[in-house]
């Protein structure tokens, strides 16, 4: 009865088929929508900026995570044929393939971002160690969807120690200055 | 709550460990940042462990204890929680 009641409200209402469509296709579109309709246009921008910006990073992430980085054997016997100087160049047997350990791309990019080597050694290095190893458990057990998972979950994790570690560090600065000033 | 599992496991622990102990209190996206604070005040000391274990390899881990000053604090911050509910006035 509720479902029936929400439906003629929605075949009635177009802006709120317009909210629900916008809403599954991206989220925050949606909500931009909702600003819109209280004619707030600095508002919209700000809610458009705003909640437009981690998008790309997440989406760059899973996409990521599900095409580009496959689950990697940790130690990869190179066969003997590999080593031959006689191979084929085609794609499916040009021979052994070094993939990188998981959590090396995220030191990359930790390395890049004005952070101290010591943050990242106590901060960064011991999550990508136990993302490594446990990642390589789930991986020698035969568990190769936990192992994609497993770097999936430590991915988020390492976005959130980014942000925890981002608000610590300006929190830190902030009271160190509120200090100084007399 | 992090010192309190560090002193009740008696030796070193790492990250993981800790997450798994305080059974959610503590996430993955924050226990490195809380222990790189506590380890900035004294409280817990580090170390990387010397080889990988169990034949695995990868960047060794890191192993937490805490330090005197640790202990000291949680013992000094138990007994403020008691003076708190009053039941060291009785």
């Amino acid at each position: 009865m509720r479902f029936m009641k929400l439906w003629q409200l929605l075949k009635r209402n177009e802006k709120l088929q317009l909210l629900l469509l916008t809403g599954l296709l991206f989220p925050p579109l949606s909500l931009n929508l909702l600003v819109v309709t209280t004619s707030h246009v600095r508002q919209m921008i700000i809610a458009t900026i705003v909640l437009a910006s981690p998008w790309p990073l997440i989406l760059g992430f899973i996409w990521m995570h599900f095409r580009a980085l496959r689950p990697s054997a940790p130690l990869r016997p190179i066969s003997s044929s590999a080593l031959s100087p006689r191979r084929s160049t085609s794609s499916k047997t040009r021979g052994p393939v070094v993939f990188r350990p998981p959590g090396s791309i995220l030191l990359c990019i930790v390395s890049w971002l004005p952070i101290s080597n010591k943050s990242i050694e106590r901060v960064f290095r011991p999550l990508v160690a136990e993302l490594q190893d446990e990642y390589i458990r789930a991986y020698a057990a035969g568990h190769h969807w936990e192992s994609r998972f497993i770097r999936l979950r430590y991915y988020i994790a390492f976005l959130l120690t980014l942000g925890a570690f981002v608000a610590s560090a300006s929190l830190k600065r902030v009271v160190e200055i509120w200090k100084i000033i007399p | 709550m992090i010192l309190r599992i560090l002193i009740g496991h008696g030796g070193e622990t790492y990250g993981l460990d800790l997450v798994k102990r305080s059974n959610g209190a503590v996430g993955r996206g924050t226990v490195y940042v809380l222990l790189d604070r506590m380890e900035d005040k004294g409280l817990i000391e580090s170390r990387e462990e010397e080889a990988p274990t169990d034949g695995y390899v990868g960047i060794p881990r890191r192993l937490y204890k805490p330090t005197g000053a640790g202990v000291r604090a949680l013992h000094m911050m138990e007994i403020g929680e008691l003076i708190v509910n009053g039941e060291l006035a009785r």
